[in-house]
């Protein structure tokens, strides 16, 4: 599931530096939120600076998002195939690749963590708000993680 | 293997942009910059558009070995001369 917004000015946007920053920052500050968000509902006494720590994170992980959705890279995996280059098709395809890959793996391993807590008694996701914090986990993830492969794979930015 | 190439001398030559050139041969100028730097091999397809659009033969344009720089090129001559 790839969302991408196509861009309506020529400018060049974030360098590439930039983009690969906001990336990780918006793939690690998402579940970093959504865990201390948990962790605070789990405190004998609900602590109001874990949840503004916790929703801190989630915004940081949506600002960062924000200028990649519309960015260069972004395009690479979200256009049509027949506005892209050969070079662009090739990136998209290893992106694409890389990115089912590392998906199939984290999504396995939410399988196998399933089927231990049921076991062990461990945190599930139970009711609307960590269902609805997983769903936006997940879109944000299927839409980032080809984009960042694109951005570790693409060479350095030269004169 | 690496694939050393003349792009950006004959596109300086020509006096193209990157942009003029991408247009030429259906690529984005930023894929061209990659060309130029030897950071994409071009497929064939593109290869022969490039050596179609500066008039010149394939091997001209690409080679597996390095291709010796202007100045040396221009000493041979005048040490020959």
């Amino acid at each position: 599931m790839i969302y991408y917004r196509s861009s309506t000015s020529e400018g060049t946007g974030p360098s590439l530096s930039a983009l690969r920053s906001l990336i990780a920052t918006a793939l690690l500050a998402y579940p970093a939120g959504c865990v201390v968000l948990t962790l605070s509902n789990y405190t004998s006494k609900p602590s109001a600076a874990m949840h503004l720590i916790g929703f801190a994170l989630i915004f940081i992980a949506l600002l960062s998002a924000a200028p990649v959705i519309g960015s260069r890279l972004q395009r690479i995996v979200g256009e049509q195939p027949s506005k892209l280059d050969e070079m662009e098709l090739q990136q998209r395809h290893k992106a694409m690749n890389g990115a089912y890959m590392t998906f199939t793996a984290l999504f396995l391993a939410a399988i196998a963590y399933a089927g231990a807590a049921s076991d062990m008694n461990l945190w599930v996701p139970t009711g609307y708000e960590n269902w609805n914090a997983l769903f936006w986990g997940v879109f944000l993830y299927s839409s980032l993680l080809p984009t960042a492969f694109v951005a570790w794979a693409m060479p350095e930015e030269r004169d | 293997m690496y694939i050393h190439n003349r792009i950006a001398l004959f596109r300086t030559e020509r006096g193209a942009s990157r942009r003029e050139l991408g247009e030429a041969v259906g690529v984005n100028p930023q894929t061209i910059g990659f060309l130029e730097r030897g950071d994409y091999n071009p497929s064939l397809e593109l290869g022969l558009k490039l050596s179609r659009f500066f008039e010149v033969p394939v091997e001209t344009l690409f080679s597996f070995d390095p291709f010796p720089s202007v100045a040396s090129i221009l000493a041979n001559q005048e040490s020959r001369s």
